[in-house]
């Protein structure tokens, strides 16, 4: 027995030799290979940098998103990843990745900046998406821009990718900005407002964030210029001298609001004529859909239905409001217009009942451009039926997709997104 | 760690570990031993279950030798030998605690069972994906699970396959491979 | 007890059982043929080395801790190539992922090494090169299957002409288990003993089963 124990012990301790004689081993190869792998993690994570500056003698890391807590960097935006300083000029080189391109996939792209803060060289370093906006030639026309990004345009036809790359420089350069590492680029105010427009009001630009407008005549001479929705969501004009230019907006209930170059609203501060003359100029361009809304709810609710029209003051798609009372029951009637395919006009009518969940919807045309589209799939009755009971809570956007037909899917998500945001309005002001 | 998991998200780990993650059948790791298993095994729930009970116990510990050993003390170059000798110290341990309980040797096959591909690569997955505890161990039993399952299946094909006559190129483990190759296409199902 | 047969002979039986033994890091690498080639090598290498220093050590090692310690050798020499691969071959090492760590616990890497520990160091040593010369093969026929028709590439090269016809199943688990059965159909048609009756747990169970007993005996 006692044999047996020696030999247990003798076994045992072969095998912690064993273990003991290969981690030694290993430590010795791992001090031969460390610094191996980490030049190359190392040169793999800068290739594109030295792609985009062959001539670069070195790149220090500033900003890495997976430890973004070891960067003395703030308020850097999620589309940055890796912001290295470049050695010799006082530059910087910034690596980005977005998803706000027309499939959803990443691309990534990377550009560098002297230390004036223009771009020296710009391009993509991954391009998942089918519709080319010119990876090779597109990123070239942001070369010697500044943070302003003044004379960079978005390729017509490719706007979803080519406004998502010019919106991760424009992060880019904020990260480089608010850190003090380069100096902010002049943007002169009519640029300034005609950024500040499709944030302020989403209803008049289409889903990548461009805005679809045509000018207006305007009765009076407060405005440089004045312009309504190609959709007749509302209308937008410029007033104001110089550096002091701001933003009116009118939404299609006539809402006036005004915002300065910042995006701050200033409604209170600007003279009340201006704002007079703004709401009449939107009044005379716009359209009158009281008696079409009026004639489409009595479709989805029964001819014996009364209707009031509602005012909003949200600046979203939502361009008609109504209270439907039915057989004793009352209901709330939204009409969404949004781009669809082409910038056309989605309209798209829901009947919700008190508590915010849909009753029923339907559309005025679904599939505007039925010649082009030849591969979506769509049972209309099917998919409007989808759409019953769902509230502000239960919409995931699931619900709207047509296989095929992406414009129209995202026209309508928003749609139903600014309908629920438009009962809340209401819930909120007291029209319920 | 905050854990922020509803019971619905635990449940579908557990879940997706038995199919849609199934470490033998979609990553085909542990799959050696599943199909070299004898016709004449008669403790497969003894083995099945000894298995399980090796991940449960495995996959929380390696987590924390990486987590509170290894990586601060910058000697992840060691982790597969540090695994691989503690998942045969567990394998050890519980076969030596079914020895006893069950009062009959677990048998050398367990060992081998044991310190497969599955326990490893869970651990190690599992540690380089940063998972929770609660979220390691619901993995582990999912995925123990899973193999508990994909044992007792091919247990039973093999019955059903010596029914049948088979081409003799076929027979033995190239249609053993052509069922695995089913089962696991249908649990891509579940992805 | 039955006269041991070595994994060499049990393979000159039924090639198709280093199929089964292989099976990890066989179908974590068929998707793309450099992987293969890497996957390949790296075993044959990790196979030459463990049988090597088992062979070495067996004198050392009674019969009863041979499983251990064969599986703590396959652990080291695994972990010093993983590191070397890692340095050497980037690329490849991040296409193959965590299956080059789980090779620690291989089963055919495993059974090879155990299995040195009954024979000499020469025949040890050319064990481990015909399986892993046999396995490499293997290993590279079912990646050329699965990446040409599969993926419509060879080692990440397009195929034109294959580009609309990609059976793309076969990059995926399933599809390499189906080229794995075809292919292990042909070994057998080729070693002409399809049905072998030797099953993997019955080969450790005759070779390392009566372990405890054996050592009793002795003593």
């Amino acid at each position: 027995m006692e044999g047996k124990n020696n030999g247990l012990a003798r076994g045992i301790l072969t095998l912690i030799l064993i273990v003991a004689v290969f981690s030694g081993i290993l430590y010795g190869v791992n001090a031969y290979t460390a610094p191996i792998i980490e030049w190359n993690d190392n040169a793999a994570l800068l290739a594109p940098l030295y792609t985009l500056l062959p001539d670069a003698s070195g790149f220090e890391l500033l900003y890495d998103y997976t430890a973004p807590e070891n960067s003395s960097l703030k308020d850097v935006p999620s589309t940055v990843r890796y912001i290295h300083a470049i050695s010799e000029n006082g530059g910087y080189a910034l690596q980005l990745s977005t998803t706000e391109g027309f499939t959803g996939d990443p691309i990534d792209l990377s550009f560098a900046v002297d230390a004036d803060g223009k771009i020296l060289n710009a391009q993509v370093d991954a391009y998942p998406d089918t519709k080319d906006m010119g990876v090779d030639e597109y990123p070239l026309t942001y070369i010697g821009q500044d943070s302003a990004l003044a004379d960079v345009s978005i390729v017509a036809g490719v706007t979803y990718s080519s406004s998502a790359f010019r919106r991760a420089v424009a992060d880019g350069f904020f990260a480089l900005t608010e850190n003090g590492l380069v100096a902010e680029g002049y943007k002169d105010p009519v640029q300034a407002l005609t950024e500040v427009l499709p944030v302020v009001f989403p209803g008049i630009a289409n889903n990548a964030g461009v805005v679809q407008t045509e000018e207006i005549q305007s009765t009076g001479d407060k405005f440089n210029s004045a312009m309504k929705s190609t959709i007749d969501t509302g209308a937008a004009f410029f007033a104001g001298e110089g550096d002091d230019l701001y933003l009116i907006t009118v939404n299609a209930f006539g809402t006036v609001k005004a915002y300065d170059t910042k995006g701050r609203e200033i409604t209170d501060s600007v003279p009340a004529e201006a704002l007079e003359q703004a709401k009449a100029d939107a009044a005379a361009s716009a359209k009158d859909f009281l008696k079409k809304d009026t004639r489409a709810f009595k479709k989805l609710t029964g001819d014996d239905m009364e209707l009031t029209a509602l005012s909003l003051d949200t600046f979203n798609s939502v361009t008609g409001a109504y209270k439907l009372v039915s057989g004793g029951n009352t209901y709330y009637g939204f009409t969404s217009r949004t781009f669809g395919f082409g910038d056309m006009a989605i309209v798209t009518r829901y009947v919700l009942d008190e508590n915010g969940a849909i009753v029923k919807m339907n559309a005025d045309e679904l599939i505007l451009e039925k010649d082009y589209f030849s591969n979506y799939t769509l049972d209309e009755t099917s998919y409007k039926e989808g759409f019953q009971g769902i509230t502000e809570s239960t919409f995931t956007g699931d619900e709207t997709l047509i296989t095929g037909a992406t414009m129209t899917s995202n026209a309508v998500k928003t749609a139903v997104q600014d309908i629920f945001e438009a009962f809340q309005n209401l819930k909120e002001n007291g029209g319920i | 760690m905050i854990e922020t998991y509803t019971v619905k998200s635990l449940i579908l780990l557990v879940i997706s570990g038995v199919l849609a993650g199934n470490f033998a059948l979609e990553k085909l790791m542990g799959a050696a031993p599943v199909f070299g298993l004898s016709r004449k095994e008669n403790n497969l729930t003894a083995l099945g279950v000894g298995v399980l009970v090796v991940m449960l116990i495995s996959a929380p510990l390696l987590r924390a030798v990486r987590m509170f050993f290894l990586a601060p003390a910058n000697l992840l170059f060691l982790q597969n030998i540090c695994f691989t000798a503690l998942i045969l110290c567990v394998a050890y341990l519980v076969a030596w605690l079914a020895g006893a309980l069950l009062k009959r040797p677990m048998g050398p096959y367990f060992l081998i069972l044991a310190v497969n591909s599955a326990v490893f690569g869970l651990a190690v997955t599992a540690a380089s994906d940063g998972l929770s505890l609660t979220a390691t161990m619901l993995t582990a039993l999912g995925v123990g699970l899973g193999y508990l399952f994909t044992l007792f299946v091919f247990a039973g094909l093999r019955e059903k396959i010596d029914d049948f006559y088979v081409p003799k190129a076929f027979r033995g483990l190239p249609v053993q491979l052509l069922a695995a190759a089913i089962i696991s296409m249908a649990l891509l199902g579940f992805k | 007890m039955t006269e041991h047969k070595s994994l060499r002979m049990l393979a000159a039986e039924n090639p198709s059982m280093i199929l089964i033994l292989g099976i990890c890091p066989l179908f974590g690498s068929t998707a793309d043929v450099r992987a293969a080639l890497g996957m390949g090598c790296l075993v044959l290498v990790a196979l030459l080395a463990s049988s090597l220093i088992m062979g070495l050590l067996k004198h050392c090692i009674t019969r009863q801790f041979v499983v251990p310690a064969a599986f703590l050798v396959c652990a080291g020499v695994v972990s010093v190539l993983e590191l070397l691969f890692h340095a050497w071959f980037p690329g490849l090492y991040q296409i193959l992922g965590v299956y080059v760590s789980v090779l620690s616990v291989n089963l055919l890497l495993f059974a090879a090494t155990a299995d040195s520990c009954e024979q000499s160091v020469e025949k040890a040593i050319s064990q481990a090169l015909v399986v892993g010369l046999i396995f490499l093969a293997v290993l590279l026929s079912a990646s050329v299957i699965c990446e040409v028709f599969g993926n419509a590439s060879f080692a990440g090269i397009e195929i034109p002409a294959l580009k609309d016809y990609k059976i793309s199943v076969l990059v995926q688990p399933g599809g390499a288990l189906l080229t794995g059965a075809f292919l292990a159909a042909v070994l057998n048609a080729v070693a002409e003993k399809a049905t072998s009756s030797e099953s993997v747990s019955d080969w450790f169970a005759s070779s390392f089963g009566n372990a405890e007993k054996k050592e009793e005996s002795e003593s």
